[in-house]
């Protein structure tokens, strides 16, 4: 091997490297769930059969609608279709009188019927469908997609889903509705307000109609990961005319709390950003460990919460000085700073990573951004000595063509 | 005097608890659903992570449920049930490749608000090499889809190259071809990056 191609495949190996650190093997925050999901699509489906005739005989029709259901992919699949199970209850009927019943969806999504229970499948369409729950309790998994509208009818209350998990309970001679989120977030409509009861994940809402009252508690007391500053809420009645509110939703019960480095690493960053407004985010700027504090802004950046992302940022440098993560923030700073327009704020800000980091990862960047800013700020000539800066430290750089283009017109 | 029926007796096979790979395969292709989980098990968390890797996400479930239906589905079709862990990579890579191609559609249709699919959730590693693995993505996502997956088998996942000719289910020299291409494409993308080559070099205790 020439030594040019040894430095390549050196090079290539070690940013395989960087990669297998980010995304190293390892199981789902929702192992069990996600394993429970599998073993109930294949419970009802038998393998398929390899007959090869057949295919051969439909390869030529399959081939000639592959461009269409490749355009329908994109622009939208038809309508949905569903296995249920038991069959024989009727078209879209889930009936559970001896086993519990269940339909699977062509995009994921399941419906199980606890036993005794019965629900019907009333429409399906190309986003979703409706399910309405006549009695007993139904458990969905409705996977997210894009565009997704999946909405459940029990006795007089509609529940709009775009993608969650949770179970909707109704008993007709009671008149009584529970719904227990478990992941994601619904809307409940029903008799005691105009507006929909937004509920999320973590959450149970009981719904009396004959007495009129409506309360939201979490499923379980939470087990907050940082005890000392989450205080438990009480669960919230509404007697009939009252304002309907919502207690804030604790961390799910299962699997255990996860801090909030786990969850971000798990791509839950919603939670953290909730949990930590629950926490109140003045006390963790205060006080928040520097994990804390790092993955909160993390988790801010990627759900567009600039403000917490500066705040965040703004708490590491100060709290934390001598930290990688602390020297990093002023030029992620600069970045969100650009992004709301405030070029002066973010060019001081690059200044501050460029004279604290002089050696450090962002140095090239944030030589050519605050470039780029100046010259967007202060015109061409305030910004050509940084280009020339630029060039000598970066010739081959990702903004050495601009830098050029500005040295050039001199 | 009427004889007592006779007991019936059923022979069931319990599910063992340390079956190879072929014999896990030829119970799943027959059906039986303590082999699938069994099969789920063992091999999950190795599929979760190479589509993590491969589709540079966090959130992969769904299409890991999808590589374990396709296999209950398709695992009688195995010809070697000892290579189970290679027909799994096989069906993620054309898991990955659907995503991946279907990605190319949506930004080619400009079905994303900005017309760019979104950039990868990266876990919190440090701020550096945070800022590595998105640049490492945003080379990758300028490969075509199988040039991607081939350059990740090899240099993420460490693949030898019958191995990912196998997976992809073409020939050794295409695959060598379109290794030889990615290579390039990423060794020069990446050499302009000066953050992410100062990253590797300070990573690796020598200059790049």
């Amino acid at each position: 091997m020439t030594p040019d191609l040894e430095e390549r495949e050196e090079a290539l190996e070690r940013l395989g490297s960087v990669a297998r650190k980010a995304w190293p093997d390892g199981a789902s925050p929702v192992a069990e769930a996600e394993k429970a999901r599998f073993e109930a699509k294949i419970a009802f489906r038998r393998p398929a059969r390899p007959r090869r005739a057949l295919v051969w005989a439909s390869a030529a029709a399959v081939l000639s609608c592959l461009v269409a259901v490749y355009v329908l992919d994109v622009r939208g699949p038809g309508s949905l279709d569903y296995d249920v199970f038991p069959a024989g209850g009727g078209a879209g009927y889930l009936t559970a009188t001896t086993t519990e019943a269940f339909a699977h969806f062509t995009d994921g999504t399941d419906v199980r019927v606890a036993l005794g229970g019965r629900a019907r499948i009333v429409q399906t369409d190309a986003h979703g469908a409706r399910v309405a729950v006549e009695s007993g309790k139904a458990t969905l998994h409705v996977v997210h997609k894009p565009g997704a509208r999946w909405a459940v009818d029990a006795g007089p209350f509609s529940i709009a889903v775009t993608g969650t998990e949770f179970d909707a309970e109704w008993s007709a001679a009671d008149e009584r509705l529970v719904v227990t989120l478990r992941q994601g977030s619904v809307n409940v409509r029903g008799p005691f307000t105009a507006e929909p009861i937004a509920l999320s994940a973590g959450q149970r809402l009981v719904a009396t109609v004959r007495d009129a009252q409506l309360r939201i508690e979490p499923i379980v007391k939470p087990t907050p990961p940082h005890a000392a500053v989450v205080v438990p809420e009480p669960a919230l009645e509404r007697e009939p005319g009252a304002t309907v509110a919502n207690v804030p939703a604790p961390a799910p019960s299962s699997p255990p709390v996860s801090t909030f480095e786990q969850r971000v690493r798990a791509g839950d960053y919603a939670s953290v950003i909730r949990d930590a407004k629950g926490r109140g985010l003045d006390s963790l700027y205060r006080e928040g460990s520097l994990a804390d504090l790092s993955a909160l802004a993390d988790a801010a950046r990627y759900t567009g919460e600039g403000g917490i992302a500066e705040q965040s940022l703004s708490a590491l440098e100060r709290r934390f000085p001598a930290s990688p993560d602390a020297k990093a923030a002023a030029f992620l700073r600069g970045r969100l700073a650009e992004g709301r327009g405030a070029r002066s704020e973010a060019i001081a800000l690059y200044d501050r990573y460029l004279s604290s980091s002089p050696r450090g990862p962002f140095v090239a960047e944030a030589l050519g951004r605050k470039m780029l800013a100046v010259k967007a700020e202060s015109g061409a000539d305030a910004a050509r000595p940084i280009a020339r800066e630029y060039l000598v430290r970066f010739p081959k750089g990702a903004h050495a063509e601009s830098a050029r283009k500005l040295v050039e017109r001199d | 005097m009427r004889q007592p029926s006779e007991p019936k007796l059923y022979l069931v096979r319990p599910p063992p608890r340390e079956e190879d790979d072929a014999a896990l395969a030829v119970a799943a292709a027959r059906g039986e659903p303590w082999a699938a989980s069994a099969v789920w098990d063992r091999h999950s968390n190795l599929v979760r992570g190479m589509l993590r890797r491969a589709l540079g996400a966090t959130d992969v479930d769904d299409h890991v449920q999808e590589v374990f239906f396709r296999f209950f589905q398709h695992g009688s079709e195995m010809r070697e049930p000892a290579l189970l862990r290679s027909y799994l990579v096989g069906i993620a890579f054309r898991v990955a490749g659907s995503e991946l191609r279907r990605r190319k559609v949506r930004r080619f249709l400009g079905l994303t608000p900005s017309g760019e699919v979104p950039s990868p959730a990266i876990p919190p590693l440090d701020a550096e090499a945070r800022e590595a693995v998105v640049r490492l993505y945003e080379i990758l996502d300028r490969l075509a889809p199988l040039s991607r997956l081939v350059f990740t088998m090899r240099y993420i996942e460490g693949l030898e190259l019958t191995e990912v000719a196998a997976a992809a289910g073409t020939s050794l020299a295409t695959v060598k071809r379109k290794l030889g291409k990615a290579s390039d494409v990423v060794f020069r993308s990446a050499r302009r990056d000066e953050a992410l080559m100062s990253y590797l070099s300070r990573h690796s205790g020598r200059e790049p």
